[in-house]
């Protein structure tokens, strides 16, 4: 039985993609429906990692490592973008109070307490972040193998 | 998966009920994290205790539907062994949603808490039917080419 093809390039490629819908103002929003961005990205990792399959049968399992692993990168990916962009933890601490009319005053409370602990906050965004994403990119990942693939 | 999707639907209903026995800390970590998932918009949130619930009407009709998706498959098994729902029919099922969203934006029409949970359902619902046997019938393939099974 032949070899699969590495899953390093697909996994980033996808990681890219997440990066790019999670931080890029305006594509971002895509993220208010059920974290889009990043089931696109895990999605992709598997479109392009079909693409390099061949005659070889993609699997779930396949999907759903490369989910999971475009979502670790997708962290990564979000977090040189955010610092690209000039996004500090401040600003984006700014942003959330301005769109506070719309969030619970339980989550504003809450980020009032951040406010005065930064570090603490860039953490939990960070293991937020982190589960989130390798949630939704295995969602990604395995709907990409049941849309994608085929029955050999 | 029927653990994580019973999980996430807890979880969303939990926030506003912490929040009315005034456990802000633990209802705020909630709302916060699935602030990173939806707009919660409060006039589109379902209410529970005078609170929102952690996502707005459409997200809980996308996560209860997925719910309710696993939960049918070994019902829908009994009936039909090798049940799996099939792409033609995935893409049908987001159509609902995709003309709930866009002919609100485009105005004709003003989407509703029933139109917007529905659609929501249908999406949800039909994910969890395309994933859940696909997965199941994958590790019935494992479990035979490994001689896990006895019977």
């Amino acid at each position: 039985m032949a070899s699969k093809p590495d899953k390093f390039v697909p996994a980033i490629i996808g990681g890219i993609v997440i990066g790019v819908l999670s931080t890029v103002p305006v594509l971002n929003f895509i993220n208010c429906f059920c974290c889009a961005g990043v089931i696109i990205g895990g999605f992709t990792a598997v479109y392009v990692y079909n693409k390099t399959l061949g005659e070889q049968e993609l699997i779930y399992s396949d999907g759903a490592l490369l989910g999971i692993l475009a979502g670790i990168i997708g962290v990564v990916f979000s977090a040189i973008l955010n610092s690209i962009f000039g996004i500090t933890m401040e600003k984006v601490l700014e942003q959330a109070m301005q769109f506070s009319q719309d969030i619970p005053p339980e989550a504003e409370e809450m980020l009032n307490f951040f406010r005065q602990n930064q570090s603490s906050l860039y953490l939990l965004n960070i293991a937020m972040s982190l589960v989130i994403n390798v949630l939704f990119g295995l969602a990604g990942g395995l709907l990409g193998v049941a849309i994608l693939g085929k029955k050999k | 998966m029927l653990f994580l999707a019973a999980i996430w639907c807890v979880f969303i209903i939990a926030a506003p009920v912490l929040s009315s026995h005034q456990k802000i800390m633990s209802s705020g970590m909630i709302y916060y994290f699935f602030s990173n998932l939806c707009h919660q918009i409060p006039e589109r949130s379902f209410m529970l205790c005078e609170r929102q619930f952690a996502v707005c009407s459409r997200c809980t009709g996308i996560y209860s539907g997925f719910l309710i998706g696993v939960l049918l498959f070994p019902i829908i098994k009994i009936f039909k062994t090798n049940f799996q729902l099939s792409k033609k029919y995935f893409w049908i099922m987001l159509v609902p949603i995709t003309l709930d969203v866009f002919i609100s934006i485009s105005g004709l029409w003003q989407n509703t808490f029933t139109s917007r949970y529905f659609t929501g359902f249908i999406l949800g619902s039909s994910i969890a039917l395309l994933l859940v046997p696909g997965i199941y019938q994958y590790y019935e393939k494992m479990e035979g080419n490994h001689g896990f099974k006895t019977g």
